[in-house]
C-alpha cells in the first residue's frame, strides 16, 4: 500500500501547483486583456490618424497575404496599409498613409526590433527619426533607397532596415491601386460602415472588371517578403 | 543568515552573469539600450524573488521526483504574469523587450537559484537571496547597457532620457543624451557581436578584481597567523 501512495503522491502534487498556476494564470488574463486591446487599439488608431488623418477608417477585409496585413479605408482620403517587411533583426510593421491618387501621406513604424542606434532610429521620436519618415510623404510608384537610384537616404549603417520600409511603401502603394474601384463607390456613396463582407466583394470585383490599373514606368512589383524569424545568436542559446 | 554577506555575494562575489557565467543570452541581446537593460534587470528581480519565496514556501511538500516540473511550473506562471502586467501597464516596455520577456523562463538563473538556494532554504532567506542575486544580474546588465550605448551609438539613457525637453521619457522612445556625435560611435558595439566583447572584457575586469581581492585575504591571513 505504501508503494502506490509513493508513486501517487508526485502526480498528484504537480496536479495541484499546476491548477494553483493556472487558475492564477486565468484571473491575471482576465483582469489585464481589456487594457491590452484597448493599447493596442488605441497604438493602432494613433498610428493611423499619424500618418492619414480621417475621421473613420473602415477595414476593407482584406486578406493578410504574409505582407500586406490590412487595409483601412478612410472614406474620400484613402487609405491606411499595414504592411510586415523582414527588417535586419526582425520584422518590422509600418502604418503607410496613402492617399486617392496613389501618393503616399505619411509612415509609421509600429513595431520593430531594429538594433538600437541604427535600425531603430527609423521607429524613434526623434529629429534623425522624424527626417527619415519624412522622406516618403509625396513618394509614388516605386519607392527606393539613394543607393538602388531611388528618392531616400537611407539611415546611416541600417541600409537593410531602410530597405525594407522602402519595400513595404511600395507594396502598400501597389496594393491601393488594385482597389481603385472600390475607392470610386466609396467616394460617390460612402460607404457607411462597410462590414467586411460587403467590402470583400468590392474587392473581388475590382480586379476581374477593372483592366490592371496602367502601371507607372516605374512601377515593379515588389520583391516578395521574407518572413524568416530573426536568428539572432543571444536567442538560440538558452543562457 | 547575514545580510550583508549575503548582499555583497549577490552582487559581487557569486554575482550571476559575472561569476556563476548564467543567464547569459538575455543579456547579450538586449544590452543596447538603459531602457532596456533596466527594465529586464527589475523583471528578472521581481520574478526571481516571487519564485525563490513560493518555492521556499512549499519546499517541503515538493517531491523530490518532480520538483523541476514544479519549479517550471512556478517560474512559467510568474513570467506570464509579469508579461501580462508590462503588456497591460508599460507597453513600451514590452514592445523593446519583445520575446527575452517569455525566455525569462528558461533562465538559468531563476531555476538555478530554486534548485541551488530556496529550495534548501527559509522563505525569508530566500526573498533576499531573490532580491540580492537579482540586483547582481541587474548591475551587469546596467554597465552593459552604458558600455554598448556609450561606445556604439554614442548616447547614454537611451529610451529613457532625453536631451530635449522633456528629460525623462518612459515611453521608451528618448533619444538619450547625446555624449558625442553617431558618426564616431562604433555601430559594431550594440550588434549582438559586441555583446560578446563586452562581456567578455567585463569577466576579464571582474576575474582581476575577485583574484585581487583573494589574494588580500590570504595576505591578511598570512600575517594572523605569523
Amino acid at each position: 500500500m505504501k508503494k502506490a501512495i509513493d508513486f501517487v503522491r508526485p502526480a498528484l502534487v504537480l496536479l495541484i501547483v499546476a491548477a494553483i498556476a493556472a487558475l492564477v494564470l486565468g484571473g491575471v488574463s482576465l483582469a489585464t486583456s481589456g487594457r491590452i486591446e484597448s493599447i493596442a487599439q488605441e497604438k493602432m488608431e494613433n498610428a493611423m490618424q499619424a500618418v492619414l488623418p480621417a475621421s473613420s477608417y473602415a477595414d476593407t477585409g482584406y486578406e493578410d497575404d504574409g505582407e500586406i496585413n490590412a487595409i483601412y479605408e478612410a472614406p474620400g482620403a484613402g487609405w491606411v496599409v499595414q504592411v510586415t517587411e523582414s527588417g535586419s533583426q526582425g520584422l518590422v510593421t509600418l502604418m503607410v498613409g496613402v492617399d486617392v491618387n496613389y501618393y503616399c501621406t505619411g509612415i509609421s513604424v509600429t513595431e520593430s526590433s531594429e538594433t538600437a542606434g541604427l535600425g531603430a532610429i527609423a521607429s524613434q521620436q526623434s529629429e534623425k527619426g522624424d527626417a527619415f519618415r519624412a522622406q516618403f510623404v509625396g513618394q509614388t510608384g516605386t519607392v527606393a533607397v539613394t543607393k538602388e537610384g531611388g528618392a531616400i537616404d537611407a539611415i546611416s549603417g541600417a541600409t537593410i532596415t531602410s530597405k525594407a520600409i522602402c519595400r513595404g511603401v511600395t507594396a502598400a502603394l501597389n496594393v491601393c491601386r488594385t482597389l481603385s474601384v472600390s475607392n470610386a463607390i466609396a467616394v460617390a456613396a460612402p460607404v457607411t460602415g462597410s462590414s467586411d463582407a460587403s467590402a470583400d466583394i468590392y474587392v473581388t470585383q475590382t480586379v476581374p472588371t477593372e483592366a490592371q490599373p496602367a502601371p507607372l514606368p516605374n512601377t515593379e512589383p515588389a520583391p516578395p517578403a521574407v518572413n524568416l524569424p530573426s536568428a539572432e545568436p543571444g536567442t538560440a542559446s538558452a543562457g | 543568515m547575514n545580510r550583508k554577506q549575503q548582499l555583497f555575494e549577490g552582487v559581487i562575489t557569486n554575482n550571476p552573469v559575472l561569476v556563476q557565467q548564467i543567464g547569459l543570452c538575455a543579456t547579450m541581446a538586449i544590452s543596447t539600450t538603459l531602457f532596456n537593460g533596466l527594465g529586464m534587470g527589475l523583471s528578472v528581480l521581481i520574478i526571481l524573488t516571487c519564485c525563490n519565496v513560493v518555492v521556499a514556501a512549499i519546499r517541503k511538500i515538493i517531491p523530490e521526483q518532480v520538483r523541476l516540473a514544479i519549479f517550471v511550473v512556478v517560474i512559467a506562471g510568474f513570467v506570464t504574469i509579469v508579461d501580462l502586467l508590462l503588456q497591460a501597464f508599460i507597453p513600451a516596455l514590452s514592445d523593446a523587450l519583445g520575446v527575452f520577456i517569455p525566455l525569462i523562463v528558461v533562465n538559468c538563473i531563476i531555476i538555478g537559484r530554486a534548485e541551488a538556494f530556496s529550495s534548501k532554504n527559509s522563505v525569508k532567506d530566500s526573498l533576499f537571496d531573490g532580491i540580492f542575486q537579482g540586483l547582481g544580474y541587474t548591475a551587469v546588465l546596467i554597465a552593459m547597457c552604458l558600455i554598448r550605448e556609450l561606445l556604439g551609438s554614442g548616447t547614454i539613457g537611451g529610451g529613457l532620457l532625453n536631451g530635449a525637453s522633456s528629460f525623462i521619457t518612459l515611453d521608451g522612445t528618448g533619444a538619450g543624451i547625446r555624449i558625442f556625435p553617431q558618426e564616431y560611435a562604433a555601430g559594431i558595439l550594440v550588434l549582438p557581436f559586441g555583446g560578446f566583447l563586452t562581456l567578455g572584457f567585463l569577466y576579464a575586469l571582474m576575474q582581476h578584481l575577485l583574484s585581487k581581492g583573494a589574494k588580500k585575504k590570504d595576505a591578511k591571513e598570512k600575517e594572523v597567523q605569523e
